[in-house]
C-alpha cells in the first residue's frame, strides 16, 4: 500500500515534468529575434519609446539608469 | 530511500565527466598520454566566438586542441569554421553524440585532458584563458 502510495506520488510529480533544454541546444534561444521585441533596432526602439512615455521612467532594461522621469 | 532521493537530485552531475574522470570517447581520438584540450562550441555562441582567437593561439603553441562544433545545421558549422579559420582539428556533432557524454552545464565549455583524465572543467568565456590553461598544463 505505502509503495503504492509512494509511485503514484512519483508519477503526479513527472507527470508535468519539463524536458531541460541542455546549453548545446540553445540555438534558437539565442537568436536575437527571441530578444524581446525581437531583432529589429528600429522596433525595440520605438517599443522603448512607448515604454518611457507611458511611464515616464527610462531604462531598467539593461543599461544603466532609470526611473526619474526627467527626460 | 535517501540514496534513491540523492541520486534523481544528482544525476544529471552524475553522468557528466567532472575532475578526475576518465574520458572514453574513442572518436575523439585521446591517447592515454599527454594533455589535450576538448572546446566545445557553436556558431550561435557569442562568448564561443570571443573565446577561440584565444584557443588558437593555445594551439599554435603546440597544445593539442580538438575542437567540438555542436551546430545542430551543417552549414552553419562549415560557414563558422570558415570565418573562424582555426588552426586544430575540429570534429562536427550535429547530433550532440560527443556533448552528451560530457554534458556541460554551459558552453562554451573547455575540458582539460591529461593522461586520459580530465584534471580542469572550463565553462563560459574568460578574459585571459590562454594564460590560464597554460599555468594548469605546466606549458
Amino acid at each position: 500500500m505505502r509503495v503504492m502510495f509512494l509511485i503514484i506520488v512519483a508519477l503526479f510529480f513527472s507527470g508535468c515534468s519539463i524536458k531541460e533544454v541542455k546549453p548545446w541546444q540553445k540555438e534558437i534561444l539565442a537568436k536575437e529575434s527571441m530578444q524581446f521585441s525581437g531583432g529589429d533596432g528600429n522596433l525595440r526602439k520605438f517599443v522603448n519609446h512607448i515604454y518611457f512615455s507611458k511611464e515616464a521612467s527610462k531604462g531598467g532594461s539593461g543599461v544603466a539608469g532609470g526611473g526619474c522621469g526627467c527626460n | 530511500m535517501k540514496r534513491v532521493i540523492l541520486y534523481i537530485l544528482f544525476s544529471t552531475m552524475l553522468f557528466a565527466y567532472q575532475k578526475g574522470d576518465s574520458v572514453n570517447v574513442t572518436n575523439l581520438g585521446i591517447s592515454s598520454n599527454g594533455v589535450y584540450l576538448v572546446d566545445f562550441f557553436a556558431s550561435w555562441c557569442n562568448s564561443c566566438q570571443k573565446e577561440l582567437p584565444l584557443i588558437k593561439k593555445l594551439s599554435a603553441k603546440g597544445v593539442n586542441v580538438i575542437g567540438i562544433d555542436v551546430d545542430e545545421n551543417i552549414d552553419d558549422a562549415n560557414r563558422f569554421l570558415q570565418d573562424m579559420k582555426l588552426n586544430f582539428r575540429v570534429i562536427k556533432d550535429p547530433k550532440g553524440d560527443i556533448i552528451k557524454t560530457f554534458n556541460p552545464p554551459g558552453m562554451p565549455a573547455i575540458y582539460i585532458v591529461k593522461d586520459g583524465k580530465v584534471i580542469d572543467t572550463i565553462f563560459g568565456a574568460h578574459d585571459n584563458i590562454d594564460r590560464y590553461i597554460l599555468s594548469k598544463i605546466g606549458a
